[in-house]
């Protein structure tokens, strides 16, 4: 294994049946990254996390985290590992300082000064019950006991769910200071512009396998631009565009729309060959990437 | 109840003297239990006997039901918030309360019938059918105690926790049962009664030769409990969602509580957090026991006109009628302890299902550290009650003058330890392998199963292994005297090694569902 890999998984699968669960994962994220997971809802992105966890068992494949072995050495890595589960838990008839203290004192923790500042940076009242917080200060609650030990990995399954604009602001603060000292986070989400903003590497999971995997420049560059341009008189003719790369190309009167992948240079010399009264060029985000993706 | 009845039904026919003798040899031990089983007529019928000793115990239980329904009913709603999903579909308040007290009512009824059914079943095969008189009788404790389920919801409009609804309806159906039993005995306590809906389910009970029915009292008690739900109604129309009457709703999200206490361990969290249940569960046993005690000097002084007696005697219960009290109410303790495994197990399934399993596994504890945790957490939970009982019993038996037998004390006390820990360790295996599913059902029935069947082999004379598959069995009557090497062998292979196989077991299983 690579120095500089912080987690490699190695044909890891969880076989549920009827084409649930993850198959045949082969995958390597280094020390420092912020690597994302996206998909849909039953994608399999909590199947992975869960396997790193332990928390369900593979059904073939094998995963090694920070050097040791998700399985054999689980107990050694839930020390250095925060984690966020996917759903929320229920906690009758205690308040949510309670639970907290109470996961501190099952991992010998004494200092209570971090869980108080987490507990300020994210606006949470430890001494409300439990369960009469609204989901976003439950979501609060799981987050802190993530952060509270001061892992060296953080694996976080939906951490935004919830959470309001400017409590996703601070988590994100809080996950940009948590890499900088060269720790790994891992995070899953179904909302595409929320782990752009944080993630340095993304994988797409669909229907339990990875389809798309690499570093936000690496999928900028396959990016689709929409573009759209009005004319005063001649229009170019379609060979001309698709020449220059142009795809799914339309005409209207004098409005041509076509897409460009990558550089749009070479289609911008084509339009100026004709006098062009208006231009407009829009990105394609991310999202829309991966949903061209997966539909296809 | 059938096995109960065919063998009944050979007492009342072989007894010397006949069906009448044997009413009148066991009345006096009847009224001196009263105050937890009452009324009492045609003893010398299997109608009559079954209404008593069954019937009657029915009607508290489908009460208790009826009040803990009626408590949850909106309330843990509420508190789950799955209400916010009903009323979002356009369903008013009322309607939602009206709709499922309603269907509340059906389920009260069928399950009445069946029991109703079961009744006609175990006399049709002893001879004495009476269907119609069955399913009357059982109706009418199905319909009579409707009060209490509106009781409960009415309860449950002023406060924001359906557990502590439920509590506090279930104390008085409690107290309404118990002091309806003995109310005609103090003239000052008669009026009581009237209040009690287990009098008017008392008025039909067509089932004991003789009896007649009442229908008016269940239209009575179909309005009382109407009654209730009617008030309940305005009341909620009238208070904001989770919060209590009396109670605004900023209220309940602005109660604060500040540094509470913080257990060191998990099982320190497990102890302190369930401490009112565990306390409840000492606090009932204990009472049990006092009343059990209390009740001693004047059964004892009958106990030899009994034929049950030569029957205990038989079994080798002792030499005096004090042990063989004794023993009696030592045997009240094996499945008390049952109870409270079953709930405890009932808990291990719930912190899968609510999530908060993978919370304490991530803090670096083993999924076989956290089994070990919890049943260490329950024998301790044992060892409360059983100090508590032991307590109940040394005081009861100094009030009675009765002798402390140091030996057959201790003789309880390790038995009881290891049959309960046996039982956790079986309860633990059953969680791990069924993964929560139903293995709370599993367990209850296996004990009931096992219980009875400790009755029924020799009753019924079932070959000998059927009752070896009853761990009650194994454990005998160690009050007077150890079980058998083997049986002992039998309890400590459930218990010591069933751990280690449901450790073994949940590692090879997934912690989440």
């Amino acid at each position: 294994m690579n120095n500089n890999v912080a987690i490699q998984c190695m044909g890891l699968t969880k076989d549920y049946g009827s084409r649930q669960g993850l198959f045949d994962l082969n995958l390597e994220i280094k020390y420092g990254e912020v690597f994302g997971l996206i998909g849909p809802n039953g994608a399999g992105k909590s199947t992975f996390i869960k396997l790193l966890m332990d928390l369900i068992i593979p059904t073939k494949g094998l995963a090694r985290i920070l050097g040791l072995d998700s399985r054999e050495d689980s107990l050694e890595l839930k020390k250095i590992i925060g984690y966020l589960p996917g759903e929320l838990m229920q906690f009758p008839s205690v308040t949510a300082g309670y639970l907290l203290n109470l996961l501190l004192n099952m991992r010998g923790i004494e200092d209570r000064e971090y869980l108080h500042t987490l507990a300020n940076r994210l606006q949470l009242d430890l001494s409300r019950k439990f369960q009469d917080l609204s989901h976003g200060n439950k979501q609060k609650v799981a987050l802190i006991q993530a952060f509270m030990h001061k892992p060296k990995l953080l694996i976080l399954d939906e951490p935004t769910l919830g959470l309001d604009p400017i409590i996703q602001r601070e988590l994100r603060n809080m996950i940009q200071e948590f890499k900088v000292g060269g720790n790994t986070v891992i995070l899953s989400s179904h909302v595409l512009s929320e782990v752009e903003s944080i993630c340095t590497r993304i994988a797409l999971i669909h229907e339990g396998s990875v389809i798309k995997e690499g570093s936000l420049e690496d999928l900028r560059s396959e990016r689709i631009h929409k573009i759209s341009a009005i004319f005063a008189n001649e229009i170019p003719a379609k060979p001309e565009l698709e020449a220059a790369g142009a795809s799914s190309i339309e005409f209207e009167n004098r409005t041509v729309r076509f897409d460009m992948k990558g550089s749009i240079s070479k289609a911008l010399e084509v339009l100026a060959k004709h006098e062009v009264l208006e231009l407009d060029s829009r990105e394609l985000s991310l999202e829309e990437v991966f949903f061209s993706e997966v539909q296809s | 109840m059938y096995f109960e009845a065919i063998a009944i039904a050979a007492e009342l026919r072989d007894y010397p003297g006949g069906p009448k003798a044997l009413a009148q040899s066991i009345m006096p031990t009847i009224e001196g239990m009263r105050i937890i089983r009452w009324p009492a007529d045609r003893l010398d019928t299997l109608g009559g006997y079954l209404t008593y000793h069954n019937v009657v115990l029915f009607n508290y239980f489908l009460a208790l039901f009826a009040a803990t329904q009626g408590s949850r009913l909106l309330r843990h709603l509420e508190e789950n918030r799955n209400i916010e999903f009903y009323l979002a579909t356009g369903n008013s308040r009322k309607r939602i309360l009206m709709l499922r007290s309603i269907s509340y009512f059906i389920s009260q009824i069928l399950i009445s019938l069946g029991l109703g059914i079961a009744t006609a079943f175990a006399l049709y095969q002893s001879s004495e059918p009476n269907l119609k008189g069955s399913l009357i009788t059982l109706l009418a404790g199905g319909i009579c105690i409707f009060p209490f389920f509106g009781l409960g919801v009415f309860i449950s409009q002023f406060v924001t926790s359906a557990r502590t609804a439920s509590g506090l309806t279930s104390i008085i159906v409690t107290a309404i049962y118990l002091l309806g039993n003995i109310a005609d005995k103090y003239t000052w306590l008669t009026w009581i009664k009237y209040l009690s809906p287990f009098y008017y389910a008392n008025l039909s009970r067509p089932v004991i030769p003789g009896f007649g029915s009442n229908y008016s009292s269940w239209l009575i008690m179909i309005v009382v409990g109407s009654i209730f739900i009617g008030v309940s109604t305005l009341l909620i129309e009238s208070r904001d969602v989770g919060s209590g009457f009396y109670q605004r709703a900023e209220k309940v999200i602005s109660k604060k509580r500040k540094n509470p206490y913080v257990p060191k361990t998990l099982i320190g969290d497990i102890l302190w957090r369930q401490r009112i249940g565990l306390l409840a569960w000492i606090v009932t046993t204990m009472a049990f026991i006092s009343v059990f005690i209390s009740m001693m000097s004047g059964i004892v002084d009958i106990w030899e006109k009994f034929a049950f007696l030569q029957q205990f005697a038989a079994s080798g219960f002792g030499n005096t009628p004090e042990q063989q009290y004794l023993a009696m109410v030592y045997e009240i303790l094996p499945p008390f302890l049952a109870g409270y495994v079953i709930t405890q197990s009932s808990k291990w399934t719930s912190d899968l299902s609510q999530g908060r399993v993978p919370l304490f596994l991530v803090t670096s504890l083993s999924w076989s550290g956290l089994i070990i945790r919890r049943i260490m957490a329950t024998m301790i939970g044992i060892e409360l009650i059983i100090l508590g009982s032991l307590i109940s019993i040394i005081i009861g038996s100094r009030a009675q003058s009765v002798p402390i037998y140091t030996n057959a004390m201790f003789r309880v006390f390790v038995m009881i330890n290891l049959f309960s820990l046996a039982f956790a360790s079986l309860s633990a295996i059953l969680v791990a392998i069924l993964h929560g599913k139903n293995s709370t059902q599993i367990v209850s029935i296996y004990i009931g199963a096992a219980w009875m069947i400790t009755f029924m082999v020799p009753y019924l004379k079932w070959p000998n292994w059927v009752i070896r598959l009853s761990i009650f069995d194994a454990l005998g009557h160690p009050f007077v005297k150890w079980p058998a090497t083997s049986n002992i062998l039998i309890i400590l292979f459930v218990a010591l090694p069933g751990i280690f196989i449901a450790t073994k077991i949940a590692e090879r299983t997934s912690k989440t569902i």
